[in-house]
């Protein structure tokens, strides 16, 4: 039995790396007793994998990873169990049993975000906004990546606007394209002539299913 | 907060990890920082600091609170901001803390007790502290010797701190509620049997540099202070519910402490005297704790922490319980520093029933000759037995750790270290190849040898620099064997470990002119300088090569003359001379060689726990 568990992190948890993230699951599992499948060999681990690596510094609210079982488990009491063990920045927000085989990793095709800019003056906000509609109207948006290279993010963009000060992305996810919104944000900030710190929070994980984008949540895997 | 988005490693200084403690401060009456004077990953697996967490989080109204030294990208983002250094749980500034303790577990850490000091925005003097400041309290490991950085500190705890630190916080309560006066709440801590509070006593110096006397300057404090040692070890409260860092530490594991003290008698070992005496944690007892943790945290290795594992009487039924009880759960169990003649071919199959380890051996010196002088009582056919043995069973890399400059060391000595890799290397070939396990991989490190406080080789000169690494350079040639790997430690950060292991209060003013010069993490390769320390002696007017190089007499005073780890001056000397002869000095269990701690020894008196 497989389960697609939906998780977020806040707070402090938003400062470790994939690899912790994992080991912290790994060991909430462990605590609290949920019959696991683990691998063979010399040093056997759970048979669990995440969709979409989440940057250190940035917050969730709709991220995903899959389990096996070595044995049927009730989704619901799996959740209260994990929740019961796990530290208080994560939670899991949802878990669903998977009817196929198929790979959650490769399902991924957008994530969407959540960008709240830390302005010293309100005034800025508005400038955002602008640089934002800029962006959403041109064509073509050239940009640099976190390497420094400089390439065409609008068609990585599906969607960008505005709710009240934040920033709402859809952004490309897949394995034949994705964009880190910390590359937005940097762009926004460009534009607008602007220099602040902001804070990531991804909201959800999408996949196409007979043409319709449908969060991870109401897919059956 | 933002300052974390720029800096290395955040979540070393963010908490929140399950199982650390939060408690209102409105109802706390003491606030205890508990520092390491290391990163988080090193301090985390620190036993000390986390048992100490939970001691001290168990009292009402007090709450243990951790800080680490930050990375120097913290230590820069931290001075550019003005922020302080804080705590993990509540966030709070080390200067708002009524105490601050902290570990020193060996000398490299000294330039980071500064650090986390001056961040803390604490002055480092103690006798420019002021009522208002927290006091200032060290602990661990390098109080045997604390003199070099007593003007930084207001006490030190001797010895073993479960007990003495419950009484100075609740000592503290008293004081504070009292109406907190530093003056008077030292002259009560040093009525603590383990408080040592270092402005109440006073060196004078010979002319030719050596210590004429330390005088009590403060009436009421002892003249002697004896070092801490728990009532009863079995009892006393450890680690259950351990913090679980997110992040990858040094030991990130469950390590269950089974045994303090050391019954072998290394000559060159300071915990070996320093930690007397041997008492044992019932298995029992052990595994006990060890279900606590485990479900506490979810880990999936455990390791049994002592100073010499295979010495622990109930080891095999410990072993086998653990491995029995959790192998369900997929927990592994490794042992380390696990001694060779103690090394039972049932043990070894019982690890690997659960985790392939390699093997891990300290023979310390490559000739017998030698081993007899450092009383490391293994002999060469014992290795090689051991060895043969577990390359039969699959085991085929092999970590062997050895001392260089140890006394009466000659080029004999460091051949036999190179004889003995060769003697392994073959005896792996010998092995048929249906039963051995693809190919040989031996690792040798030699580490420098650092005289210290309360061993039989506290009198000894250090070889010089030079010496050291001209050994170093010969022994590299001779390892030059496929399959072998040398590594070895710098000799420049050997030779300042000996300046501080045997110094006294006159280096406390080049350290902290070194500190200002920017030495910091200076167990870290990358980050230290000798120039920077030579520098500073100089301009101090200080000889290090007086502190490291130099014998002593045998009735010269120690700058830790007035501090006592129970153990016997004349047994350490008797030790010394016996080294010299080649005697070896059987391990103290089968015969007691009155080392001075027989009076508080329970093993000596025969209550083995399993008697």
């Amino acid at each position: 039995m497989k389960l697609i568990i939906k998780y977020s992190r806040h707070g402090a948890a938003k400062y470790i790396s994939h690899l912790d993230m994992q080991r912290a699951f790994g060991r909430a599992v462990r605590r609290a007793g949920i019959p696991a499948e683990y691998s063979q060999g010399f040093n056997p681990h759970i048979v669990m994998s995440f969709a979409s690596p989440l940057s250190v510094g940035y917050e969730t609210d709709g991220d995903y990873f899959e389990l096996a079982l070595a044995q049927e488990a009730e989704p619901g009491k799996v959740k209260d169990a994990l929740n019961a063990v796990l530290p208080r920045d994560l939670r899991v927000l949802d878990i669903h049993a998977a009817e196929g085989s198929k790979k959650l990793m490769a399902q991924n095709e957008s994530a969407a975000y959540r960008l709240k800019f830390h302005f010293k003056n309100g005034m800025d906000c508005g400038k955002i906004r602008d640089a934002a509609e800029k962006m959403d109207a041109a064509p073509n948006y050239m940009a640099k990546d976190r390497k420094g290279r400089e390439l065409d993010i609008r068609p990585l963009i599906l969607e960008i606007g505005m709710d009240q000060n934040e920033v709402m992305l859809l952004l490309k996810n897949a394995s034949d394209g994705a964009l880190n919104p910390a590359v937005v944000a940097n762009a926004l900030l460009l534009e607008a002539g602007l220099d602040a710190e902001y804070s990531v929070c991804r909201t959800e994980c999408y996949t196409i299913a007979n043409g319709k984008r449908i969060p991870f949540q109401e897919y059956s895997f | 907060m933002s300052i974390l988005n720029h800096v290395e490693k955040p979540a070393r200084y963010v908490g929140g990890e399950l199982n650390s403690v939060i408690k209102d401060p409105e109802k706390v009456d003491v606030n205890f920082a508990l520092c390491f004077a290391d990163t988080y990953e090193v301090g985390m697996s620190h036993l000390g600091i986390n048992i100490l967490y939970e001691v001290i989080n168990a009292l009402p109204g007090v709450w243990a609170q951790r800080a680490f030294c930050p990375w120097p990208d913290m230590m820069a983002a931290l001075r550019a901001s003005g922020e302080p250094l804080r705590s993990l749980e509540g966030g709070m500034p080390l200067s708002e803390f009524d105490l601050v303790g902290i570990n020193l577990s060996y000398e490299m850490c000294y330039s980071n007790v500064l650090a986390m000091l001056d961040l803390g925005k604490l002055p480092l003097l103690a006798k420019k502290r002021e009522d208002k400041d927290p006091v200032v309290v060290g602990g661990g490991a390098c109080t045997v010797n604390p003199e070099p950085i007593a003007d930084f500190f207001d006490l030190f705890v001797l010895g073993e701190g479960e007990e003495v630190t419950r009484e100075l916080c609740i000592l503290f309560a008293r004081h504070k509620k009292e109406g907190f006066s530093r003056a008077a709440f030292l002259r009560d801590a040093a009525k603590l049997e383990g408080i040592y509070v270092p402005s109440f006593y006073a060196p004078a110096y010979h002319e030719d540099g050596t210590i004429r006397e330390i005088a009590v300057e403060q009436e009421g404090a002892p003249a002697i202070i004896r070092k801490r040692i728990v009532e009863n070890f079995d009892a006393e409260q450890t680690i259950k519910k351990p913090v679980l860092p997110y992040i990858n530490t040094v030991h990130d594991r469950c390590t269950l402490e089974i045994m303090r003290g050391c019954p072998r008698g290394c000559r060159f070992c300071q915990a070996g005297f320093a930690m007397r005496p041997v008492r044992e944690r019932r298995a029992e007892t052990v595994r006990e704790v060890a279900r606590n943790v485990i479900a506490a945290t979810g880990y999936d290795e455990i390791s049994l922490s002592s100073l010499s594992s295979g010495d622990y009487s109930q080891i095999d039924e410990l072993v086998n319980g653990l491995v029995a009880e959790f192998c369900d759960q997929r927990v592994s169990v490794s042992l380390p520093s696990l001694r060779i003649d103690s090394f039972e071919k049932d043990l070894a199959a019982g690890l690997q029933q659960v985790r392939k380890t390699g093997l891990t051996f300290a023979p310390e010196a490559g000739t017998q000759r030698l081993r007899d002088v450092i009383n490391k009582n293994i002999t060469q056919e014992e290795i090689l037995a051991t060895v043969v043995r577990a390359f039969e069973s699959g085991v085929s890399s092999v970590k062997l750790y050895f001392m260089i400059g140890l006394p009466t060391e000659t080029m004999e000595d460091l051949d036999g270290i190179a004889d003995m890799v060769k003697e392994i290397r073959s005896a792996f070939y010998r092995v048929p190849r249906e039963k051995r396990n693809g190919f040989l991989n031996i690792t040798v490190s030699a580490s420098c040898f650092v005289p210290k406080a309360c061993t039989p080789f506290m009198w000894e000169a250090q070889d010089t620099m030079e010496k050291l690494k001209q050994k170093q350079q010969y022994l590299r040639s001779k390892l030059k064997i496929k399959g072998v790997k040398f590594n070895y430690h710098d000799a420049s950060l050997s030779f300042l470990e000996a300046v501080l292991a045997r110094g006294d209060r006159r280096l406390a003013p080049a350290l902290l002119l070194a500190y200002q010069n920017g030495a910091v993490m200076d167990a870290w390769h990358e980050y230290f300088s000798l120039e920077r320390y030579l520098d500073a002696f100089r301009a101090c007017g200080i000889d290090p090569a007086f502190y490291a190089t130099r014998k002593r007499e045998a009735g010269e005073v120690m700058p830790f003359e007035h501090l006592d780890c129970r153990i016997d001056k004349a047994f350490l000397r008797r030790e010394r001379d016996k080294a010299y002869e080649g005697i070896t000095t059987q391990e103290c269990r089968k015969k007691c060689h009155a080392c001075g701690i027989q009076k508080y020894c329970g093993l000596a008196k025969n209550k083995r726990p399993t008697e």
